[in-house]
């Protein structure tokens, strides 16, 4: 090969790339890195092959630390936590004996614990401290680190291990009573754990989980990943599944993305014991041991938030989804006339109902809605919590389509007295069976409501059809207005919207009438526009639970309205 | 303006997507990472990519590379980005985006030759490098806090780590050049 790979690298161009890794580059050195790139072909595959290392390294150096052991690692100052708890804070902190013997305490006790399951907490802890004692003045075991938690957002830790962000974690139990952690294996291997939940580390391609939730997510080079509970055994196929276990009630496998293969524990002899599950099927086991097994399809935006969401920033945690609560809400007769501003004093307290986010979010992310008619409007009002309140930068003039992303109350509803409910209407290429007239209805209207935040613009989208593909932005004749609370905590919108603007300038919806209706809420980050979870409510019940038909494909999931 | 709609395809489309998505979805990371310095930008960027992707997934022809086909619509968002993006972050010229991403392909052909002469590398390196290696990369730490916790000046810790990356880099490129 006729190249230069046996020339030496260019100092000057190695500076460069250095302080854009490390992001110290000043503007005037990264004029020069781009002139550089544009004009020179070995400039570039520098640069590509220092982005590739660069990219590769964080793999590599968790396969490094379980290699070397503690071989040749020079101590840094110790850093302590509770007492009998063994974290590693960074793999070349050295740890007393007294320490290093509480690991492999641990690493027999998970044996035990499981024997002890139905014990109660004080037995437990007294189990564990015998423990310790009789393996105690055994020569400690070097401990050997193969994972890490790589996120933690309000976690509160039970048990002797208490680990924070960036520690590393050796084989053992951790119990997590509140919050929500990830973390991360030196296989690749992400777990996700949701508070409640026990669970056992035993080694980079296998856990145990006890109790609680995990949601695991396998790179390509970990398959076989397999996680034991206490019903069913799950091994990895490829790439993404979650399982909960509730103590006494049910175990449920799901698989969001690729193959696992689980494996029954105690089956039934009319029931397979080991099947293979994909994308979209779900696993339940109840407290019997009868299990089920169900095909649902499942949320391709949620879905995707995961997987395009920066994995490393804290306090951006993604809301988890909740079944809908509610089946249907009541449109009260407007009494007299209402003046959008923001203050929902005069919209009096009935009708308005309340849904919570998903645990830990439950306190900050929430919403509190109601909905009132007269012959001229549809008036909509809501309070919702939200830590970051009316930040929306998505441009109504750019993108309306995707505003719904950076904070967003929608409403998905019919306007059509002869369509009846539940609604019919489906995404024509996504229903089954003959096409309707009503999938194409200017009377069935999808609302974006957010706040530009640049302009401090109130913003309302409406699309029509269940295509949505004809829509208007801002139209002429709508009133909306958004109020911040005084906390920053939370936000009110109260608008007004037209018959006419809903399809229902002929007969727009009279007393009596039940029509389909269902709210979404969405909540971004500090952004401004990035996604961070959403709350569907009001929704048909057989379609409340997870994963069923989207809510913007089929208007059957929608609840119910009823306009008093 | 007329909107664009939320076009998702059938369900069964969707389920594809998201599989073949998830699967390609690492190297689609690393090839936005390439044309777009700001990490935060590299974000933003693969959402709208995702995003397009699966509304024109039913024009997909699956017996081709998926990620050939989703590269285009990275490489298309990237410059998007780069005209909706505010003033205040850095991007690469129009010219040398076009550049890099015209290199990349054949530079991606190598890469697991290059992941598995950086893992000899490493093994090559100085005990304390070593450690210096496993210190930034192993956590999410960042050098500056890292920097204060094992006692040591932050221009210093970028220097070192400037210095093994080098020697990592000339490492592989000659391991390349004896094995090509």
């Amino acid at each position: 090969m006729n190249d230069s790979h046996e020339a030496g690298i260019d100092p000057k161009l190695a500076e460069l790339l250095a302080s854009l890794i490390d992001g110290s580059i000043t503007d005037e050195q990264f004029a020069q890195l781009d002139r550089r790139l544009r004009e020179d072909p070995q400039a570039r595959r520098l640069y590509l092959d220092y982005l590739q290392i660069h990219g590769d390294l964080p793999n590599l150096a968790d396969q490094m630390v379980v290699e070397d052991g503690w071989a040749g690692l020079r101590p840094t100052g110790a850093e302590h936590t509770s007492e009998g708890a063994f974290v590693g804070n960074a793999p070349a902190a050295w740890r007393s004996e007294a320490y290093a013997t509480s690991v492999v305490a641990r690493g027999r006790q998970t044996a035990r614990t499981r024997l002890l399951a139905g014990a109660s907490a004080v037995a437990l802890c007294l189990a564990a401290v015998l423990v310790w004692l009789h393996v105690a003045p055994m020569r400690p075991k070097r401990p050997e680190f193969f994972a890490t938690l790589t996120r933690a957002t309000g976690c509160v830790w039970d048990g002797p291990t208490r680990p924070q962000r960036g520690d590393r974690l050796a084989a053992g139990g951790l119990s997590l009573r509140k919050g929500v952690a990830e973390i991360t294996l030196a296989s690749g291997v992400s777990l996700l754990v949701e508070a409640p939940a026990t669970i056992e580390l035993t080694d980079a391609v296998s856990s145990v989980l006890n109790a609680g939730r995990i949601v695991a997510r396998v790179p390509p080079t970990a398959v076989g990943f397999a996680v034991d509970t206490p019903k069913v055994k799950i091994v990895d196929r490829g790439t993404e599944f979650g399982v909960s276990v509730e103590p006494g009630r049910e175990t449920v496998v799901e698989v969001f993305a690729g193959t696992v293969d689980a494996e029954l524990k105690d089956p039934d002899a009319s029931v397979k014991k080991r099947r293979r599950l994909v994308a979209g099927e779900t696993v339940r086991i109840d407290a019997s041991g009868a299990v089920e097994l169900q095909r649902v399809a499942f949320s391709p935006e949620r879905f995707l938030r995961t997987f395009s969401t920066p994995s490393v920033h804290e306090g951006d945690e993604l809301i988890p989804f909740k079944p809908s609560q509610i089946s249907s809400l009541d449109v009260v007769t407007a009494p007299g006339r209402v003046t959008i501003d923001g203050d929902l004093s005069d919209w009096g307290r009935s009708g308005m109902f309340e849904a919570r986010c998903a645990e830990p979010f439950g306190d900050s992310c929430h919403v509190h809605g109601a909905m009132m008619y007269d012959r001229q409007h549809l008036y909509v009002a809501a309070r919702v919590g939200d830590p970051m309140p009316m930040r929306n930068v998505i441009d109504p003039d750019t993108d309306p389509w995707s505003a719904w992303m950076g904070g967003s109350v929608q409403l998905r509803l019919s306007t059509d007295r002869t369509f009846g409910w539940p609604v019919k209407a489906a995404k024509p290429n996504d229903r089954r069976g003959k096409p309707s007239a009503q999938d194409t209805s200017g009377r069935i209207v999808h609302l974006t409501l957010w706040y530009f935040q640049p302009r401090e613009q109130p913003c309302l989208e409406i699309r029509y059809g269940m295509n949505l593909d004809r829509g208007v932005v801002n139209p002429a004749g709508w009133q909306g207005a958004f109020r911040k609370a005084p906390d920053g905590k939370s936000y009110t919108v109260e608008c007004a919207i037209p018959w006419t603007l809903l399809g229902a300038a002929n007969d727009p919806p009279r007393a009596g009438d039940e029509l389909g209706l269902c709210w979404t809420v969405n909540w971004s980050d500090a952004s401004g526009k990035r996604w961070r979870g959403q709350l569907v409510e009001i929704k048909n019940p057989p379609y409340a639970a997870r994963g069923k038909t989207l809510t913007f494909m089929h208007a059957e999931t929608w609840g119910k309205a009823t306009y008093k | 303006m007329k909107g664009k709609s939320k076009d998702m395809g059938s369900s069964h489309d969707s389920e594809d997507f998201i599989r073949l998505y998830a699967r390609h979805e690492g190297r689609l990371r690393r090839y936005v990472s390439a044309l777009v310095p700001e990490p935060a930008d590299v974000d933003d960027v693969l959402q709208e990519t995702a995003i397009a992707l699966m509304r024109k997934f039913d024009q997909y022809d699956p017996s081709r590379p998926f990620l050939n086909w989703a590269s285009r619509f990275a490489f298309f968002e990237v410059l998007q980005h780069r005209k909706r993006a505010r003033t205040r972050r850095r991007h690469f010229s129009r010219a040398t985006v076009e550049a890099i991403a015209r290199d990349y392909q054949q530079h991606e052909q190598l890469a697991e030759q290059r992941r598995q002469a950086l893992a000899e590398c490493l093994r090559q390196l100085g005990v304390q490098d070593r450690r210096l290696v496993e210190l930034r990369y192993a956590s999410d730490e960042t050098v500056d806090s890292l920097a204060k916790r094992i006692g040591e000046p932050v221009a210093r810790l970028y220097r070192s780590l400037a210095r093994i990356r080098r020697m990592l880099a000339d490492c592989v490129r000659r391991r390349l050049a004896v094995e090509t």
